[in-house]
């Protein structure tokens, strides 16, 4: 199965003593890899390194094989994101800042903007300027920046945060959809273990900074759920640590 | 070239933006019926509709513009940066280079904007209210307003450098205030050590319209030009080892 994205051998460490460390972990075509770890554990930290907002202090990241750090422009070329913390512009409308992102992608038709939009349901306030805009009107307009460019890679870093139980539902149901009926390839960063549950088919646990189990949706569904996967794989870590 | 549309957007969409290039065509639109009824009235002629826009580009390059550009390039990179807005294109494909070139070319822009408004208002208030306006006279005001975008330019870069270490937008501009005061009394007060500053040039338009292209103008021009390549690259070199 093709690599989508290899991060080799990552540590990155803040002064703090924070941070993510030895990180190894690939994510192949198709495929919608979950990131499961309590708040502050380093997922935002790896999703930041991965997309190049944060350089790791070793290891490299690939991403159709290209290394971020060294062909960034080839390796996101169809990679969409959304990280946690980026924020869009306030006083331009949802439709603009749209358009700011689909001026980097030439290729782009005419009347995408609208039909993402329609997706994440957010097409009544394409001309509301952001300041207006709740939490779960933000985050629903950040999904359609990252699909904006038919991407076929999508990172989502903590993607429901904010969001509704319609806007969550919602949500599942697009990346359901999208990986099914496109193709399209996912790692998806949060700390709700239903939403793993529901969307993943395969899952790395994340604990202070490393990463402590790892299994797919096929293992787990013969041996147990993904609940008491994520407590033994705590347990281990608080034996060995 | 792509990113330039997208910087400028952001930029000129600001209000803040909008009304300050307003204000700067308003301000000599207003300050040539005050002068001539002001010379009216006491008899005197201190301006003509020739020397008001060099005037008015002395106020604007010595007081005005200096705090616009600041205002500016603190907006775009440390205001962003605290908004946490700046990392919503840097996860796109373009490179930092790209982003870096595309904002440095918008402000360049706004700046070229904001001399363009001073020059045609001034230009335009002088021609109504004042005597003695010429052909030469709009000669000599559309050079010198074009040729006083290069030191601005200058500074400019040097701000861009500096405010890569701030991330606060209002700390960013307090300290590019600070420091255009701090290299204005250096200029005041030590004008030996003040040739190596770009304030030196601010009103270098003058030395042009004295003296035409001469040794000296060349020699300012060339080390303005080092100045803002070598700005330019430390300022690329820190935004691109910047982390978000």
């Amino acid at each position: 199965m093709k690599k989508i994205l290899e991060v080799q051998n990552v540590t990155k460490r803040f002064k703090n003593g924070r941070g993510i460390e030895g990180i190894n972990l690939t994510v192949n075509q198709g495929e919608v890899f979950g990131l499961l770890g309590p708040n502050g554990v380093g997922k935002t930290t790896l999703m930041k390194c991965i997309v190049a907002l944060c350089q790791p202090d070793s290891g490299s990241i690939f991403i159709h094989g290209h290394n971020v750090k060294e062909q960034f422009e080839q390796a996101l070329k169809s990679v969409g994101t959304l990280i946690s913390g980026v924020e869009a512009i306030d006083y331009l409308t949802g439709y603009e800042n749209l358009l700011l992102i689909s001026r980097l992608y030439p290729e782009i038709e005419t009347g995408r903007i609208e039909k993402v939009l329609e997706w994440v349901g957010m097409e009544e306030h394409k001309n509301e300027k952001l300041k207006s805009f709740s939490t779960g009107m933000r985050q629903r307009l950040y999904l359609a920046a990252a699909l904006l460019a038919k991407p076929s890679f999508v990172i989502l870093d903590e993607p429901t945060n904010g969001l509704d139980i319609e806007g969550k539902l919602d949500f599942q149901h697009l990346i359901s959809r999208l990986a099914k009926e496109e193709g399209v390839t996912f790692i998806l960063s949060t700390h709700l273990i239903e939403e793993v549950e529901r969307l993943c088919d395969r899952v790395a646990i994340l604990s202070k900074g490393k990463i402590i189990g790892e299994a797919t949706k096929n293992e787990l569904e013969k041996n147990k759920t993904f609940e008491s996967f994520y407590i033994d794989c705590i347990k281990k870590r608080k034996e060995v640590g | 070239m792509l990113n330039v549309r997208n910087e400028w957007m952001k930029l000129i969409r600001k209000r803040s933006a909008i009304a300050l290039l307003v204000i700067s065509g308003l301000l000599p639109l207003v300050a040539g019926p005050i002068i001539n009824v002001l010379q009216n009235r006491f008899s005197f002629t201190a301006f003509d509709g020739e020397s008001f826009p060099l005037v008015m580009l002395s106020l604007a390059v010595s007081f005005y513009l200096p705090l616009l550009l600041a205002l500016a390039i603190s907006d775009v990179f440390s205001g962003e940066q605290e908004q946490k807005t700046l990392s919503f294109l840097l996860v796109r494909p373009i490179s930092r280079m790209k982003i870096f070139k595309s904002k440095t070319i918008s402000t360049g822009l706004y700046l070229l904007a904001l001399l363009l408004i001073i020059c045609i208002s001034s230009i335009l208030s002088g021609a109504i209210w004042l005597e003695n306006f010429t052909v030469h006279g709009l000669f000599l005001a559309v050079v010198s307003f074009m040729l006083s975008w290069i030191p601005l330019m200058a500074l400019g870069l040097l701000f861009m450098f500096l405010v890569q270490w701030i991330g606060s937008g209002s700390r960013a501009l307090t300290f590019s205030i600070i420091l255009y005061l701090a290299m204005m009394v250096v200029n005041f007060l030590f004008p030996g050590l003040a040739r190596w500053l770009p304030t030196y040039d601010t009103n270098w338009y003058q030395r042009w319209i004295n003296s035409g292209l001469n040794t000296l103008v060349m020699g300012r021009c060339l080390y303005l030009l080092s100045w803002c390549a070598m700005f330019y690259t430390l300022g690329y070199y820190k935004f691109s080892k910047k982390e978000f």
